[in-house]
């Protein structure tokens, strides 16, 4: 019942607003995962990235989408948290985790093992648009417990242009998104994993350039 | 009952569209199937020059299929039709335009002209629609003021109002053009004059393209346009001239003589359209508007001959018939 609802949003929400209002510009699209298990990592700067990741696959995959969101912010029983839930396949973490509250990614693995595509944001949160924050580790950790998902980093530009933090109405742009190489763990160490997925990251930021506009503000 | 009012010359020209693409894309397709089993030259191998027509090709196919569709189904779908066009043009220039997060509010006011523009049109309000700029000029410069900021004020409302002025305000004189009343005495009423401009510019782009690729040394503006050569601008000039005289009896009131020399009008505007677009995306450093329509660019890039063709069109229209 909730995956058909995610994927009819989908097919009449998401793609309609990213492909056809907004419109949507991928480079190296080969290297998304066919199926899951997988994990979609990007840069974080407007509540319309989780729409452009999904918005990257196609409708009969939707119920197999998933988003890591902080519980904080997308409470149960809040409008933005019912969103979440019943129509991103979203999977709450806790982002100020204490050691008393058990495995605090318990539902990112549950969702990997069902064979989900996991979209998470190692930022954190939505940051500065055109600079990366600092990263947060959880990728790693998850990364090292399911050594044969593979991560992917992807590199949004524009988004903050169509909804920034605080806006309402989205403005019709073209947005775009560079899909990088696919890595996996490689038995190395969270930081070095960590570092390799920002230079990623941070890379496609800067050499997305067709349209300087798409990243750069004046 | 709708298409019995067609007329039958715009039937007999876009068949002839239709069988001109069907000449082009055999062509193509035989000169593929021909290197693939005989082998060519080795240059023709590793350029670009055959993947870039066909898609080319397919996307004429897409663009003259819906242009010819909604031309065929009448006024509502021509005018909903360019709308779509002016906002895939308004969208893309924005897109690749870098704007201070203030401008937001001017953004979504540039947009909300194309209802304004379009919606007079529609009801037959030709003179209330050259309003469109003074309003645009007047509600974006002031939402540009209340900014508080006057740093790059005149940056940032010329960077809209340009926006305006060529997707919305020039390019919206297609749609004027199509909604010329049949009553006037044109053969083909409206919908005769929009095909008759769109098809002596885009025929004067291609020649431009082939006899730029085929024949063409000296560039003609080296410092916008890499690709333009004398020769092109030659070729497309005299081509829409001869296709503007071929066509102009059919489609318009105008007669030979007239079709050609206004055929010609046609193809130094359209040159000059190219141009100043080519100004644009130099200054913003892209090389095309988008990536709507492989093998061209974006819609601009396919529509920059009619940004200035299409104003004096219709102003010759009014003045001289």
């Amino acid at each position: 019942m909730g995956s058909r609802l995610q994927g009819w949003c989908h097919r009449l929400v998401i793609r309609p607003l990213i492909c056809g209002l907004c419109g949507l510009r991928v480079t190296h699209g080969d290297r998304l995962p066919r199926s899951g298990p997988a994990i979609l990592v990007a840069n974080h700067n407007s509540h319309f990235d989780t729409l452009a990741l999904f918005a990257l696959f196609s409708s009969e995959k939707a119920a197999s989408l998933g988003s890591v969101v902080a519980r904080d912010y997308f409470r149960a029983g809040s409008l933005i948290g019912w969103i979440a839930r019943r129509l991103m396949g979203a999977v709450p973490v806790t982002r100020s985790w204490q050691p008393s509250e058990g495995d605090p990614l318990a539902g990112c693995s549950r969702a990997l093992d069902s064979g989900k595509i996991l979209v998470l944001y190692p930022e954190g949160t939505r940051g500065t648009p055109g600079r990366m924050s600092e990263l947060k580790a959880g990728v790693a950790y998850l990364a090292r417990r399911h050594p044969s998902v593979p991560v992917i980093p992807v590199t949004l530009s524009g988004m903050d242009r169509v909804l920034p933090k605080g806006a309402v109405v989205p403005l019709p742009l073209t947005v775009a998104a560079h899909v990088g190489r696919p890595r996996r763990w490689d038995g190395g160490d969270c930081r070095e994993f960590m570092a390799d997925l920002g230079a990623a990251l941070v890379d496609a930021l800067e050499t997305s350039g067709e349209s300087p506009a798409l990243n750069c503000r004046p | 009952m709708m298409l019995s009012v067609v007329s039958p010359s715009l039937v007999l020209v876009l068949t002839g569209i239709f069988a001109l693409l069907l000449l082009a894309t055999s062509t193509v397709g035989v000169a593929v199937a021909a290197i693939r089993v005989f082998g060519g030259p080795s240059w023709i191998a590793s350029s670009p020059i055959l993947p870039e027509l066909r898609a080319r090709l397919r996307s004429w196919w897409i663009m003259a299929a819906s242009f010819s569709v909604c031309l065929i189904l009448g006024r509502v779908a021509s005018l909903t039709f360019l709308a779509l066009v002016s906002f895939l043009v308004l969208r893309e220039y924005l897109s690749v335009t870098p704007f201070h997060a203030g401008d937001r509010a001017g953004l979504f006011v540039a947009y909300a002209t194309i209802p304004l523009q379009y919606g007079w049109i529609a009801r037959g309000h030709a003179d209330a629609a050259a309003m469109v700029p003074i309003a645009a000029l007047a509600v974006l410069g002031a939402i540009v003021a209340m900014r508080g900021r006057t740093q790059n004020f005149l940056r940032s409302s010329a960077l809209i109002i340009w926006g305006v002025m060529i997707a919305i305000v020039a390019l919206g004189h297609l749609a004027l053009i199509a909604a010329r009343p049949a009553s006037l005495g044109y053969i083909a009423g409206g919908p005769g004059l929009l095909l008759f401009i769109v098809f002596v510019c885009q025929i004067g782009d291609v020649a431009q393209y082939i006899a730029g690729k085929s024949l063409g040394r000296r560039l003609a503006v080296p410092g916008i346009s890499p690709n333009k050569t004398i020769a092109g601008y030659v070729g497309g000039l005299i081509t829409a001239a001869l296709a503007a005289a071929a066509l102009g009896p059919y489609l318009t009131p105008m007669s030979p003589g007239e079709s050609l020399a206004i055929g010609a009008a046609l193809g130094i505007l359209g040159c000059l359209g190219g141009l100043t677009i080519s100004a644009v995306k130099r200054d913003l450093g892209i090389k095309d508007m988008g990536r709507l329509l492989p093998g061209h660019g974006g819609a601009l890039d396919r529509a920059d001959s009619l940004v200035f063709s299409a104003p004096f069109f219709y102003h010759y229209l009014v003045l001289a018939h």
